[in-house]
């Protein structure tokens, strides 16, 4: 029984001995490690400061995106305000001009028929004021025929005009696009922003500073695909989903059979019956 | 011809607009989202929509979808014109009914021939 009992010591004896001889191998270690914490510490610190600043400055970046955004609309419209202008301004002219071109025509028919009754009075006897009158009068029609070969050019350039303004109309869909570009970032950033907010809410960091919230100006729908592409690419591609849907054939039965049905009155009182 | 011309972008409302009286339509009234554009349908003449797909409120497909599936609207013609290009962008568009689709930037000419396909059909 003795000889149990100091069996059994001599084991703790030895579990103690493993025991200091583990601590006198781990204590570096340990020591190691606080020293290393405690460098960290700072370095951690500084990560914290900035991601903080980081986190801060977001909605100001994102604001600046959406002052882009309002300001491009701002002068959008100016350039379709102006555009409608040159648009209507094009209208008069071309009204102007197609009344001028009608008095040209109508101011030929009268001076042929003041050259009739001139003719007509003065008879075949005077023959050189007739021959006078014939000269002027061509000298007259050849006028008259540049002016109407003038007007073919003008027209001709106003239709360049117009043409070229409506195109210039059309590349601004560009800022429609690019308001979509911008607000895809702009939800990009608002969702980096939140994370890093919920990391420094979670340690606490940087004290009681708070970081401001991103200031989204209402319900912005956007495609965050959208992109400016001139080329016919995706248009024919839609045409070609649209060709092979037989939609271009469709008439409004087609249409109307498709639309969702009232149930009829057996097919409810069916419906019932199996219950 | 009435058309109404549903985008909560102002200048694409513009643009549009100016598209179509390009081309010889003159009667045009616009709303800015889907649920602005159903209360127009109600009180206002329409014969032709053109509605884009990314909208607040109402989108373009679920606007589509109502117009469908009223009973005293659910034939008017409906004409897609959004930046949406992919094809499964189309697909659904298709799947919600719209008569035709045009992908955004467009043209006055692609415009013209759209309606004229969707009129054709009618």
């Amino acid at each position: 029984m003795e000889l149990e009992n100091d069996g059994g010591i001599l084991d703790k004896i030895n579990e103690l001995r493993a025991l200091f001889i583990f601590g006198q191998r781990v204590i570096p270690f340990l020591e190691e490690l606080f020293y290393f914490v405690n460098d960290m510490a700072p370095i951690l610190e500084e990560i914290n400061s900035s991601i903080y600043e980081s986190t801060r400055r977001i909605p100001r970046a994102s604001s600046q995106l959406s002052k882009v955004t309002e300001e491009t609309e701002v002068a959008t419209k100016e350039i379709l305000d102006n555009l409608d202008g040159v648009l209507g301004k094009l209208d008069k002219i071309d009204a102007n001009f197609h009344n001028a071109v009608a008095d040209l025509t109508n101011l030929q028919a009268l001076d042929d028929e003041m050259s009739t009754i001139v003719r007509r009075s003065l008879g075949p006897n005077k023959l050189k004021a007739l021959n006078e009158i014939s000269a002027i009068q061509e000298r007259k029609r050849s006028h008259i025929a540049a002016l109407r070969s003038n007007a073919a050019g003008l027209e001709k350039n106003l239709k360049l005009i117009r043409r070229s303004s409506n195109d210039i109309m059309m590349s601004l869909q560009v800022q429609d696009i690019t308001a979509q570009q911008i607000a895809s970032v702009n939800h990009l950033i608002q969702s980096v922003q939140e994370r890093l907010s919920g990391i420094i809410d979670r340690f606490k960091m940087s004290g009681d500073q708070v970081v401001d919230k991103i200031d989204v100006n209402g319900d912005v729908a956007f495609d965050p695909l959208a992109v400016y592409d001139r080329s016919d690419k995706r248009q024919k591609t839609a045409d070609e989903i649209i060709n092979k849907s037989n939609l271009g054939k469709r008439n409004p039965d087609t249409l109307r059979h498709q639309a969702p049905n009232p149930a009829s009155q057996d097919e409810i009182d069916r419906l019932f019956r199996k219950g | 011809m009435k058309f109404l011309v549903v985008d909560d972008s102002q200048t694409m409302r513009r643009i549009v607009n100016n598209a179509l009286k390009s081309i010889g339509y003159d009667e045009i009234i616009e709303a800015e989202d889907g649920k602005d554009a159903m209360a127009k349908l109600y009180i206002e003449n329409v014969n032709f929509v053109i509605t884009d797909w990314n909208m607040p409120v109402m989108n373009g497909l679920e606007f589509t979808k109502a117009v469908r599936a009223d009973e005293q609207f659910g034939n008017m013609p409906i004409l897609m014109v959004t930046t949406r290009g992919m094809k499964e962008d189309v697909m659904e568009a298709l799947q919600a009914r719209v008569n035709n689709y045009v992908v955004k930037p467009f043209t006055p000419q692609v415009l013209k021939e759209k309606i004229e396909q969707i009129m054709k059909t009618l």
